[in-house]
């Protein structure tokens, strides 16, 4: 119930607001489910007959060069401007009532954070330095990005990710009920139903979105999450907070946290790889298997983008994220081989699994990959 | 902080640069400002569904009493006279060109005037 939740780090929200919201979702839906897919019949009906003309060659399989000729085409050209129009339309939108709120948020959240009574808790280290390419790309456009801190009570970034992120999700088709970790969380109760971790650790956390259902479905559990901004993080422990669920943030390197050897019996990711480097995302791998202690599950999920299964001209088309949509490392995962890449960090082939995970309510499904780390390692 | 300035707050905040698709960048920003007046019509449009549904609730309108409305011949009317204006004020840029192409009176004026000031600043820019 991600979307639908409702919790006292939320706007304030006027009917005009809402309005503004819906009409951004239905533009998101109409351009994804009805125009989008016309890229297909314009590259077919007039991009790769030129291309073909131009290099004297029937077949068209350079993505690079179906990326420039899709880009020089009308049709194209008004999908993409009013795509990304869009993104900045859902920002402004949301932007305007957090504005509004900000300062009680910044109160809330304070009071949550200082509360006798909280349940988890909150750890921000003053001298970390988020990676440079998160400082550098505002990933989704988000206004100043994921990891912008203004002031020392700011919580800004991670109200922006959760109010924009939940309309972004619900343009793209997923419904208002859909939950990545519910997703897992099910798929590990069918396949290790009698598996019991008692402390879980959620790598890229975000707002915490993801990171509350494991601590709801697991009570019994300790759970930790890490990401890399204060603002974010503030935002995550006092959104968690006020949901009642018991979870432990800190700021840390996915790829490099500060926990012991074998210190979680579970370790997760959602919809991280996609927003992380080649060489972030193989040292997060070798984490997880650090973090693991034996008998432990890891269990990444993303989305269902890979381009080994597409042909040149879907992954010219998947690829506008990356120029237009500020996602830097979108190619680089899709082209990933992430199973042997989980190898290559020590679980052995026979353990590691990479599979299609069903969604909570569909459509379609997320990418996963899974390992169990030996007993005796 | 009051409606305006939290408009302005969240224009502020966002400092993303823009892209221009089109061969010419006025093409993305004109499509930029018809969104957000297609976003305000939205918005307009449930605030009327609002208004109808407190008003079916407060039984002040009977459901579907606003849909089955039709307008009398004289509001009939009245409603195209306000449609004509509108439409007037919103292709008045239009009407402009043509006005200056007949050349013939103060939207002539207005265009050449506004070519003759482009000119002069032009001189005195390669000038400078």
């Amino acid at each position: 119930m991600v979307h639908e939740l409702k919790h006292s780090m939320l706007a304030t929200q006027t009917a005009d607001d809402l309005a503004r919201q819906r009409f951004v979702l239905a533009l998101k839906r109409q351009l994804t489910g009805r125009i989008r897919p016309g890229n297909r019949v314009i590259f077919e009906s007039r991009v790769r007959p030129k291309l073909q003309a131009r290099y004297r060659s029937r077949a068209v399989t350079d993505r690079e060069k179906i990326k420039q000729a899709l880009l020089a085409d009308r049709s194209y050209q008004a999908w993409s401007a009013l795509t990304r129009c869009s993104q900045e339309m859902l920002w402004a939108t949301v932007t305007e009532p957090l504005m509004r709120d900000r300062a009680r948020l910044e109160t809330e959240a304070k009071r949550l954070r200082e509360s006798p009574d909280r349940l988890g808790g909150l750890e921000l280290d003053p001298g970390f330095a988020p990676p440079e390419a998160m400082c550098e790309h505002h990933v989704h456009l988000q206004p100043q990005g994921y990891a912008f801190m203004s002031s020392a009570n700011d919580v800004l970034a991670g109200a922006l990710y959760e109010a924009g992120g939940n309309l972004y999700s619900m343009g793209q088709g997923m419904r208002g009920d859909d939950s990545k970790a519910g997703a897992a969380i099910r798929w590990l109760r069918e396949q290790q139903p009698q598996f019991t971790p008692r402390r879980i650790l959620d790598l890229g956390c975000s707002a915490g979105a993801s990171s509350v259902p494991y601590a709801q479905a697991f009570p019994a559990a300790e759970v930790h999450a890490v990401d890399i901004g204060a603002a974010m993080l503030r935002y995550a422990h006092a959104r968690a907070e006020a949901l009642g669920a018991r979870v432990f943030f800190h700021q840390m390197d996915c790829a490099a946290t500060r926990f012991p050897d074998g210190h979680f019996d579970l370790v997760v990711s959602h919809n991280l790889f996609h927003e992380i480097s080649n060489e972030t995302r193989r040292a997060t791998l070798r984490e997880s298997f650090r973090l693991l202690a034996p008998g432990g599950i890891v269990l990444h999920q993303d989305v269902a983008i890979q381009n080994a299964r597409r042909t040149p001209f879907e992954q010219a088309e998947r690829a506008w994220d990356v120029y237009f949509n500020d996602e830097p490392f979108w190619e680089d995962y899709a082209d990933a081989q992430i199973a042997r890449e989980l190898v290559a960090a020590g679980f052995p082939s026979e353990a590691v699994r990479e599979f299609p995970l069903a969604k909570i309510n569909g459509p379609g499904h997320w990418f996963a990959v899974t390992a169990r780390k030996p007993i005796h390692a | 902080m009051n409606r305006v300035e939290a408009v302005r707050a969240a224009i502020e905040y966002s400092t993303e640069r823009r892209i221009a698709f089109f061969d010419d960048p006025d093409v993305d920003r004109v499509l930029g400002i018809t969104m957000a007046v297609a976003q305000e019509i939205a918005a307009v449009g449930e605030k009327l569904d609002s208004l109808e549904r407190l008003l079916v609730e407060a039984g002040v309108l009977r459901a579907g009493a606003l849909a089955a409305y039709v307008a009398p011949p004289e509001v009939a009317r009245e409603r195209l006279d306000v449609h004509e204006a509108f439409v007037a004020r919103l292709l008045r840029v239009v009407e402009q060109e043509i006005v200056a192409l007949r050349g013939s009176d103060a939207g002539a004026a207005a265009v050449n005037d506004a070519a003759a000031v482009k000119d002069a600043v032009a001189c005195n820019a390669s000038a400078a």
